[in-house]
């Protein structure tokens, strides 16, 4: 090619499938509408969101320096692209990358992408997607287009719909698998893009594949519809199909998945997921976003009356050629090795070699060859090293190249007798790293560096955590090397903390007089069998004593651990109350005057701000009390989550409700000092006050975090509790107390502003 | 080869050879300088890349361009690199910019109390890439057209005098790159004065 003065859209108009083109041309046509006022700005929001463009950090125009809440004065003349988001305020771009498979076309044209339009970084994200930061909205149009033309799309990254469909990077040379469900992936992927049937729903929507019930690759446990292979015989013969989950998911209040069918024929998935869209589409909430995920609409109807809805929906669709248009085609799908399956020699490697083959090295179940991992820090790739990934990758392996949830990037179909020369180029430039899968291998949200919702800096505490372990990661003992930990920069989970052997999740507290950055430690979950269980919080801990409860745990792991004792059976043993009584002490930190590191975040030079509410941060008497009394919710929340790892429910249950009595009564009766400890009289005044006022509301999540309260007291102590409800009203009561403190902390600030 | 111009054009300047960089002390100076609007353009945040190897280092992000203690191409140095522009310059113009603001970076840099003991810009040692592979694409055409602008601006600016050699990035993929060697070595302050103005009072 050469220079030129012709647009991306003439240049790649031969190149870009006509449907993927005409619906850039429209979008771009939307874009120009906006500029002109023409369109509303939550409608361009909307649209914005369901074509992979996002929001970032910052994007209303304003920001904390570090010394006060300061404009950031865009030339955008008081143009929007949502509300409250200024027009020229960079964003990030979601780049969908179904099942995590890449070619090495593709990554370069993504390479060329991040450097023109982004920092020259790409990032993969747990749900293997790619995103571009700092990208402007007036260059996304080209973007898109770039992408179309080697056949990727940014359809539905984001907003309300079917967001990316993960799979096992491993899916079809794993030795546990049933079958390869790559090409089911892809086709159920396919389908749902732009369906007409899942462009009603009330939140996003997001699918997983999995190959086999017992390994973490899939995650399915955790999706709002979940796969898992399975074949069965039926009348003599071996047919595929797969275990069907619905209504898991993380954010602030974990779900487990329940099964909706134990085996459904593979000819029956596409259907089944239509038929899922169009009743999450009717019967989803719409209105509060906060109980919109349709893991909320499984567990109000109950799993047994959901599945009779799907079943009787299913029985009424008009048939559709693509359901089964797909199932001659799969076996297309079967990859071809670059090279031949050559033995690896019998020369002794290096000490790195070593290490790197024990770690990042998978025997496929095809002899002779393996899967490498790539283990990329914090999930960050430049530009420059994915050029030359994809020349490494054309050399070993071909197009088979897969991104994983554990933001790492895998290299299918590695001859064995490679492997030395390939760590070798891979040293080269930077990614010949050992450690995948463990506990340097931290998984991490963009957090407070890019996020909108991002509380402490999840991004800057991994990085810290990478460094400091790295150094002494073989020195440790092997079940220590083995355990993970993933962090959130807020409670909404997008970090996966809850099914992480050591999870965190941002939030902060007001100590000392100043808002202190913190992490909520959670521990004991489970990765394995598709994040077959979410650990529990333990207590909040400041964030720059994070690395002595990593060092406290595994120490302690290592010196305690009964034989071969799982991680999740140690925490399990211990009880919460043995492991609150662990962290307590490093709940502590030295007043601001003697050490104002403290209250500064990991990688931030600036003292810690809760966005542009957090200035000043000279809390008063009253607040200081307030916190203090907040402290005794949160015991009687942990007097809750001891009862229930006893088993008793109704304890557990009576307890949580008597934590968030008692926050909402430290509120009220900083207003008002007579409130007595009459229930009725407690809630009556919290909604009065701080609920219907919208004092309490969270500035995105809104009065979510009050409704439990409020349920709770209307629906009385139920009879006979059940452990699911009782263990998402521990969460929530949590949440209820951070919320407390969030108030406190938003409404401080403001008379600091004030004033 | 028309001149199609673009905006898309950044520019390094390399810090002395052997300069030992504290990358982390970046981070407070970067805050610093958005504080203080040391440099010219909307500065908006601080992003770390320490863990990237060969990577951006820690980038001062802007809305026309971004600012990087930059670690790629195997050296430390001051990257320039703009985004943003409402029309496109010619191409040499378009150099000159990225030149000059790389070095009033690296020439704040060096003045900054807070990177004291840093690294020095001696500024003889540049690099120039165009990020725009709709008008340059990679390949020789797009580096010769680069190599001219970044000739015909040094030049200009009485930096050629002395000898200056090029030579291109030798990845066929990469964006149009030229590395440039100064035979007397400006300074960080006085390339960017030679390009057009004088670097900003120190705050």
């Amino acid at each position: 090619m050469t220079s030129t003065s012709a647009s991306w859209r003439e240049l790649l108009a031969d190149q870009m499938p006509p449907d993927l083109a005409e619906e850039i041309d429209v979008y771009e046509a939307q874009l120009d509408l906006r500029r002109a006022g023409k369109i509303d700005e939550r409608v361009f929001a909307e649209t914005r969101l369901r074509r992979g463009v996002y929001g970032q950090r910052y994007d209303n125009g304003h920001r904390h320096d570090g010394t006060a809440a300061k404009e950031l004065p865009f030339p955008s003349d008081g143009l929007t692209k949502g509300p409250d988001t200024v027009w020229d305020a960079p964003g990030m771009m979601r780049i969908k990358i179904p099942y995590g498979g890449v070619t090495p076309e593709q990554l370069d044209v993504l390479a060329d992408l991040a450097e023109e339009y982004s920092d020259a970084i790409l990032h993969i994200t747990t749900r293997q997607d790619v995103q571009l930061h700092y990208v402007h909205i007036d260059d996304t149009p080209d973007l898109m287009r770039r992408l179309a033309a080697v056949g990727i799309t940014t359809r539905e990254a984001c907003g309300n719909g079917v967001r990316n469909v993960t799979g096992c990077q491993l899916a079809g040379v794993c030795t546990t698998e049933a079958f390869d469900t790559t090409a089911y992936s892809d086709a159920l992927f396919r389908f749902l893009l732009g369906h007409p049937d899942c462009q009603d729903f009330g939140r996003k929507f997001k699918i997983a594949f999995s190959g086999c019930a017992d390994e973490p690759c899939g995650l399915v446990r955790m999706h709002d519809f979940g796969a898992i292979a399975q074949v069965k015989n039926v009348d003599g013969q071996e047919r595929r199909g797969f275990e069907i989950h619905v209504g898991g998911g993380l954010g602030t209040t974990p779900y487990q998945s329940k099964v909706l069918y134990e085996w459904l024929p593979a000819e029956e998935l596409l259907p089944v997921a239509q038929a899922i869209g169009r009743v999450f589409g009717r019967l989803g909430e719409k209105k509060n976003r906060n109980r919109a995920r349709i893991k909320f609409l499984v567990a109000k109807l109950g799993i047994e009356e959901f599945r009779r809805l799907i079943d009787e929906e299913r029985a009424g669709l008009t048939e559709d050629p693509r359901w089964t248009s797909y199932l001659p085609e799969v076996d297309s799908f079967d990859e071809e090795p670059a090279r031949e399956p050559l033995a690896l020699g019998d020369d002794v490697p290096s000490p790195e070699l070593a290490r790197w083959l024990e770690s990042n090295v998978y025997r496929q179940r095809q002899p002779g060859y393996v899967v490498a991992t790539v283990a990329l820090p914090l999930g960050d790739i430049s530009s420059w090293q994915t050029r030359r990934l994809g020349e490494i990758a054309r050399r070993y392996v071909g197009d088979h190249v897969r991104t994983t949830v554990e933001q790492n990037i895998v290299l299918r179909w590695v001859s064995e007798a490679d492997l030395p020369a390939l760590h070798e180029e891979l040293v080269a430039i930077g990614l010949g790293e050992p450690g995948a899968g463990s506990i340097v291998d931290i998984t991490a949200c963009p957090g407070t560096d890019t996020c909108k919702l991002g509380i402490s800096s999840s991004r800057g505490l991994a990085g810290e955590l990478r460094t400091r372990l790295a150094t002494r990661a073989y020195e440790m003992d092997e079940a220590a090397r083995g355990l993970r930990i993933k962090i959130s920069g807020c409670f909404n989970s997008c970090g996966q903390h809850h099914a992480a052997d050591i999870g965190f999740f941002g939030n902060s507290r007001k100590l000392d007089g100043y808002t202190v950055p913190h992490f909520q430690v959670v521990l004991g979950g489970m990765w394995r069998e598709n994040a077959g269980s979410y650990g529990m919080a333990i207590g909040a801990v400041p964030s720059k004593r994070i690395p002595e409860v990593v060092d406290t745990i595994t120490a302690r792991f290592v010196a305690e651990r009964q034989g071969e004792e799982s991680f999740q059976d140690f925490i399990a043993r211990l009880g919460k109350k043995e492991l609150g009584q662990m962290i307590a002490e490093l709940k502590t930190i030295p007043a601001h005057a003697d050490d104002p590191s403290y209250y500064t975040d990991w990688g931030d030079a600036r003292e810690f701000t809760m966005g542009d509410l957090g200035v000043g941060e000279c809390a008063g008497e009253v607040v200081s009390s307030l916190d203090l009394e907040l402290s005794g919710a949160e015991s009687i929340s942990f007097e809750a989550q001891v009862a229930f790892e006893d088993g008793d429910l109704v304890k557990a249950d009576e307890r949580a409700y008597a934590a968030m009595l008692a926050a909402a009564a430290v509120l009220v009766r900083a207003e008002y000092p007579l409130i007595g400890s009459d229930p009725d009289q407690i809630v009556n005044e919290f909604r009065e006050r701080f609920y219907d006022t919208k004092r309490f509301f969270d500035r995105f999540a809104g009065g979510k975090f009050a409704r439990p309260l409020f349920d709770r007291h209307a629906a009385g102590a139920p009879a006979e509790p059940g452990e699911d409800d009782v263990r998402y009203l521990l969460e929530e009561t949590n949440l209820f107390i951070d919320a407390a403190h969030q108030m406190e902390i938003r409404e401080a600030g403001a008379q600091s502003a004030a004033v | 080869m028309p001149d199609v111009g673009t905006s898309r054009v950044g520019a390094k300047v390399f810090a002395a050879p052997g300069a030992s960089v504290d990358l982390p002390a970046f981070i407070p100076a970067f805050h610093g300088w958005i504080q203080r609007a040391s440099l010219e353009g909307l500065l908006i945040d601080v992003a770390d890349y320490q863990h990237v190897p060969d990577g951006p280092g820690i980038m001062l992000i802007g809305h026309e361009a971004d600012r990087a203690l930059d670690m790629s191409h195997g050296r430390p140095g001051m990257l320039y690199q703009h985004k943003r522009d409402d029309r496109a310059p010619s191409l040499p113009d378009a150099v000159r910019r990225a030149l000059r603001q790389a070095a009033l970076a690296a020439a704040e840099a060096e003045r900054d109390p807070a990177l004291e003991g840093g690294p020095a810009f001696p500024g003889d040692e540049l690099m120039v890439r165009v990020t725009d592979r709709r008008a340059f694409p990679a390949g020789a055409e797009g580096s010769a057209a680069l190599e001219r602008a970044t000739r015909e601006v040094l030049d200009g600016a009485g930096l050629g005098g002395g000898g200056l050699v090029a030579c291109h990035d030798d990845d066929p993929k990469a964006a149009p790159t030229v590395f440039v060697t100064l035979a007397d070595p400006p300074g960080a302050a006085g390339l960017a004065e030679a390009l057009g103005q004088a670097p900003p009072v120190a705050p």
